[in-house]
């Protein structure tokens, strides 16, 4: 049976071999013994015929983004796709591109290997962003899945062109440059790190990255606006399902690690430094904080309003004093997403006279805290890259 | 036999086999199909959600391209199933969600039905007009303009390299799995097993690249040089021009111009 959640070239093929079913019978002249082979039967195992965790529900297609979106994530690709092959030149004398380009099939076959998920009944498949940073590093990973997600979509049709930005965003850059360095690196590099403590760097980092990337994917389709669901319905929908999805990656990473371990120990790369504690720390702060505890903020208000409440009422509906201020006004208006730290919701505006619930828990808030803190940090980091000293490198003979 | 593998690649390289035969769209350049598939593209998905007319003028296009190009309408709507079921629950959501009748006094049709009509013609538009990119230049075509657009060689080198030992991985895949399945006396394949089976294929891919390395290393690449990767790209002409701007401009006039509304003005002019 095809299964819906099955990854959508694996849906074809099974389509084609049914469509194709060849009955092969043998019949030995000798003996009585006759042997067939259905290959529909083999072809069972071999794809996604059971329910496969969620290949459909990462890859966007054009239809669900705006160009606004689409094109702004292909900047953001654009940008670290050029950075990783930089620091790939910077840091590699011999470029790895078969191991490379091998890596980018093996996670493509691997897709057609489906395994039982113990207690469910359903079954699930590698999708390759973290075991490729770890067999590879981040920054030749993010090549290769991207080169993975460029092909799914061209032959395939599995996501959209314009949405291959969202697509490689939410599936390479995720893994590789955020939970690799924030999750995995701080955890399993400490100096009494065991075993233990690495299978759950692995598997952590598996569900951040993957819960991470489906939180992408909720925040790119509502800012697209083609979805009438709300924010807390779609991310109802979406989280949960990739925190087991997650679970799953991170134990499967986990078994073909530890194997090639024992097996080839050269092929897993050691991280070449410790991760830096202190920036996976703050960050994990910077999430909680504007996450969750946004929620206690005060919502009265602060001390220039009220100040001004006093002083001159009224003042916030007075008509702007100069042509600058109103097109400034419009322009505002006009971009921001999260007018008061909230989404903007026309139906659902509170009646003046009411005083807000406190804690005001709304996801809302939440979601812009996080962007907000997010963009903020972007925006930092960018700028410190741009104006940070070059090292002088050796003169070379 | 590696059934599941080679059927899979089958359909895939479907898309290249349109691109091997000869009409006078392909003869274009590559790039001239990338830009009029990215400017339709923008195009489609600019519209605002409830605007059907328009997405119906702009099928105008995938239509003109299949049929000069000889590519089969039922290729383009497979690849458009592919992508559908996601979409399908977004437009059922909305039938769903959004009630508001378009004529008033009737229940039917919804506010809802019309966004979900318009969502699957985006669907099926974007997908055409993609598919249509790739049947019209196949890959190599593709990465030839690509590298003419100043994308990284090392990334068209990635590409090249993936779609060749894609099949070829994909093949030893299956055999594994069909080992397996034959020794197993039908018990399924649990996490574990799973991990020693890719874990096996890892080691194959990682064999396989080292002999590839070696190969290569034995016809002159350096480990720096991607030369052998760069194709030469030559200059655009003025039928590549021509066709481009006539294409992007009819596309341009569908999205923003007066579209299908004026032409039935018009018509409704003539009529007595």
């Amino acid at each position: 049976m095809t299964g819906l959640w099955a990854p959508a070239h694996w849906r074809e093929a099974q389509t084609i071999a049914r469509q194709q079913a060849v009955l092969a019978t043998t019949e030995r002249v000798a003996g009585e013994t006759v042997i067939r082979l259905t290959t529909s039967g083999m072809n069972d195992s071999m794809g996604p015929a059971e329910l496969s965790h969620g290949g459909f529900s990462m890859h966007m297609a054009d239809a669900l983004i705006s160009p606004a979106v689409g094109l702004t994530m292909w900047a953001v690709t654009g940008g670290c796709v050029a950075q990783a092959v930089r620091r790939l030149r910077n840091e590699t004398t011999e470029l790895p591109l078969p191991r490379m380009g091998l890596l980018g099939a093996f996670v493509f076959a691997a897709q057609m290997i489906n395994f039982s998920i113990p207690g469910t009944g359903s079954s699930g498949h590698l999708a390759g962003g973290l075991l490729l940073t770890l067999l590879l590093g981040p920054n030749a990973a993010i090549l290769v899945m991207a080169t993975v997600l460029t092909i799914q979509a061209l032959l395939f049709a599995d996501g959209g062109l314009l949405a291959l930005g969202c697509n490689i965003v939410n599936m390479a850059v995720v893994p590789a440059y955020v939970a690799y360095p924030l999750v995995y690196r701080p955890l399993a590099t400490l100096s009494n790190s065991s075993s233990a403590r690495r299978r759950l760097a692995t598997v952590l980092a598996a569900m951040v990255g993957l819960e991470l990337g489906a939180f992408a994917v909720v925040v790119q389709t509502l800012l697209s606006g083609v979805t009438p669901l709300s924010f807390a319905t779609f991310a109802a929908l979406m989280l949960p399902i990739h925190l087991a999805i997650g679970l799953v990656e991170g134990i499967a990473t986990v078994a073909v690690v530890e194997w090639l371990e024992r097996v080839r120990p050269e092929t897993v790369r050691k991280p070449a430094q410790a991760g830096s504690r202190v920036a996976a720390i703050l960050g994990l702060a910077t999430l909680f904080i504007a996450g969750f505890l946004s929620w206690w903020a005060s919502n009265q208000p602060d001390g220039l309003e009220w100040s001004l409440q006093r002083t001159a009422p009224g003042w916030e509906e007075s008509p702007p004093p100069s042509k600058l201020h109103a097109a400034l006004a419009r322009v505002q208006q006009r971009t921001s997403w999260f007018p008061d730290y909230a989404f903007a919701s026309p139906g659902e505006q509170e009646p003046a006279n009411e005083t807000p619930a406190w804690p005001t828990v709304s996801l809302g808030t939440s979601l812009a805290g996080v962007l907000g803190s997010v963009i903020v940090l972007g925006a930092t980091v960018a700028v410190g890259l741009l104006v940070r000293p070059r090292a002088r490198q050796a003169p070379t003979p | 036999m590696s059934q599941c593998a080679s059927n899979l690649w089958t359909a895939a390289l479907h898309a290249d086999d349109f691109a091997r035969r000869d009409t006078w769209l392909r003869r274009l350049d590559p790039r001239t199909h990338v830009a009029i598939t990215v400017a339709y593209l923008l195009a489609a998905m600019s519209l605002p959600l409830h605007d059907l007319s328009r997405l119906i003028l702009l099928a105008a296009y995938p239509v003109w391209t299949s049929l000069a190009g000889g590519i089969p309408f039922a290729y383009l709507a497979r690849r458009a199933a592919i992508a559908a079921p996601w979409i399908v629950l977004v437009a059922v959501s909305w039938i769903w969600l959004d009630r508001r009748p378009l004529v008033p006094g009737h229940a039917w049709p919804t506010a809802g039905d019309l966004a979900a009509a318009s969502l699957l013609a985006r669907l099926a538009l974007t997908v055409a007009a993609a598919s249509l990119l790739l049947a019209l230049t196949g890959l190599s075509g593709l990465t030839a303009g690509l590298l003419g657009m100043r994308v990284p060689p090392l990334c068209v080198a990635q590409l090249w390299i993936l779609h060749r030992y894609a099949l070829v991985l994909s093949d030893e895949a299956a055999r594994l799995l069909r080992a397996r399945e034959l020794r197993s006396a039908g018990h399924r394949l649990t996490w574990r097993q799973a991990g020693i089976l890719l874990g096996q294929l890892c080691v194959r891919a990682f064999d396989r690249a080292e002999r590839v390395h070696r190969a290569m290393g034995m016809r002159g690449f350096d480990g720096h040089s991607l030369r052998a990767f760069e194709t030469r790209t030559r200059r655009l002409r003025a039928t590549d021009l021509a066709y481009a701007s006539v294409m992007i401009l009819w596309i341009l006039w569908a999205r923003f111009g007066d579209g299908a509304a004026g032409l039935g003005r018009r018509l409704m002019q003539l009529a007595p």
